[in-house]
């Protein structure tokens, strides 16, 4: 009785659900016919093909080049070559190292100078962009950097290092120019820049080398808003359109006696003859997605 | 709906709800733009920077130097002796003064000695260049007697040496013997270096 009763039920449910495809199908065979029957109807048809409505996406795209570009003996951050925009290649083949404290020859720098660099920063594409931030890598001894980069005033390291102080390390300062004639003056140190005082931003307080390695500076922490909203201009280059206009201050502190007896000049555990090769990356973000109605 | 066409329209149709109720979970990278004064790596883009380094030796590296006369002639006075050296300056950077300690023997009352540097070679005593006077002549024997000499002049960054010891009078004949050592000391308080500079270049 109980199976007869299972037996039955599922027989009735089972035609249910077979009813109900069979009617589900009628009425969407019905559906498609109505939908795909032929009806005759006047038609009338516009469209924009002949003024297509155009768009393209954007570029974007940051350059950095010395300051001044116009020149050949302004020295950036060491970069020889720059291609985009038009900003004329630099052909001084000697000189890119940081120093010429002393004259033409010597290009090193010893404990007590200080030597400025300007940078331009463009964007050269056609978006816009929001915030800057730097990168600097000591490329130096297959990349593990030198005592100009590892070492500072409390740092005790045996092999690079020695005793705390003993190396100094270089320090680096790093300044914004707010304002569209940007920086000046810049083969005078310090250059210049607007009135000299608020139109100053600074952007990197004074540090040494070491704690801007291996990790990335938001420059626009110290004056907020510095670089919230940089503008794209493709078409120039000079200081009224980069969007960061920036001075590079190196200094390199005063050190610890150091007394040479007949030029056994240390290898380790000194300052002396020490060689950096300093990789700045400088990174920005497409502006916020808009939304117009034009 | 335990038939076996519920059970296929369940597969189908759950995963279809389950994904359209879904809250949008996709996100877009932010697209940043870089620059950099070596993108490449290339060395020659970066920026190079070298400490300068400082010394000055009359002889090999971390080695004093030492030079003899030999023995004088008794008579013949006035007999002249020179000891020639090599001095070489290893600083990187302007030099504003550096100490020579020197040490002597058999210098007296008939014996003088003199220590003088040349931008270019001596013929005899005479220099072919620049030549700066590091120890005007002197009778009296000295050990380990430190002076502090002025500027080099400019230029080499090797310098001819000459020790001259003249015997002006007596019978004498020990030889005269000459060490010399060359320091350079970078203090804070009172540097052998030119003084820091700030520049823009």
């Amino acid at each position: 009785m109980w199976q007869f009763r299972r037996a039955n039920h599922r027989l009735s449910h089972t035609s249910f659900t077979v009813r109900f495809a069979i009617a589900s199908l009628v009425a969407l065979g019905g559906l498609t016919l109505s939908t795909t029957g032929v009806w005759t109807s006047l038609q009338a048809q516009s469209d924009n093909s002949g003024n297509p409505l155009s768009s393209q996406s954007g570029i974007l795209s940051l350059v950095l080049s010395p300051n001044p570009e116009s020149t050949t003996t302004s020295q950036g951050l060491g970069l020889a070559t720059v291609t985009s925009p038009a900003i004329p290649t630099q052909t001084a083949a000697t000189g890119w190292k940081l120093g010429n404290t002393d004259g033409v020859t010597n290009k090193t720098v010893k404990p007590g100078d200080t030597i400025y660099r300007f940078i331009n920063l463009y964007l050269s594409g056609a978006v816009n962009a929001t915030g800057l931030t730097m990168q600097v890598a000591d490329l130096a001894n297959g990349g593990a950097g030198s005592a100009l980069s590892l070492c500072n005033s409390s740092t005790v390291n045996g092999t690079v290092c020695g005793a705390t102080g003993l190396i100094p390390g270089l320090q680096l300062t790093v300044d914004q120019c707010s304002v569209a004639t940007g920086w000046t003056a810049v083969t005078t140190a310090p250059g210049s820049c607007g009135n000299n005082t608020t139109d100053i931003k600074a952007v990197v307080a004074t540090t040494y080398l070491k704690a801007l390695i291996a990790t990335t500076t938001d420059l626009n922490v110290l004056n907020p808003g510095t670089f919230a909203t940089l503008t794209s201009n493709s078409t120039t280059a000079d200081n009224s359109t980069a969007v960061a206009r920036l001075r590079f201050k190196f200094t390199l502190p005063l050190a610890p006696t150091q007394s040479i007896q007949n030029a056994n000049v240390p290898t380790t555990q000194t300052i002396q003859n020490q060689t950096s090769a300093l990789k700045f990356t400088f990174n920005t973000t497409q502006r916020s997605a808009i939304s117009v109605s034009s | 709906m335990k038939t076996r066409i519920a059970k296929p329209i369940k597969r189908v149709i759950a995963p279809i709800l389950l994904i359209s109720c879904a809250p949008l979970a996709f996100s877009y990278a932010a697209t940043t733009a870089t620059a950099s004064n070596s993108a490449d790596n290339v060395s020659t883009n970066q920026q190079q920077v070298t400490s300068a380094k400082w010394g000055i030796t009359f002889a090999a590296v971390n080695t004093d130097f030492t030079g003899s006369t030999g023995t004088f002639t008794s008579g013949g006075n006035p007999v002249v002796r020179t000891i020639p050296f090599v001095m070489t300056n290893v600083t990187t950077v302007d030099l504003a003064k550096w100490t020579m300690r020197t040490t002597t023997s058999n210098i007296g009352p008939n014996r003088d000695y003199q220590i003088k540097i040349c931008t270019a070679a001596y013929t005899g005593v005479v220099c072919g260049g620049t030549e700066t006077i590091l120890q005007a002549a002197s009778n009296t024997d000295v050990s380990n007697s430190n002076s502090v000499e002025a500027a080099l002049p400019a230029g080499p960054t090797t310098y001819q040496g000459l020790i001259v010891v003249t015997k002006t009078n007596g019978a004498t004949t020990g030889a005269t013997s000459v060490t010399l050592r060359a320091t350079v000391t970078n203090a804070i308080a009172s540097t052998d270096l030119g003084a820091a500079a700030t520049v823009s270049n």
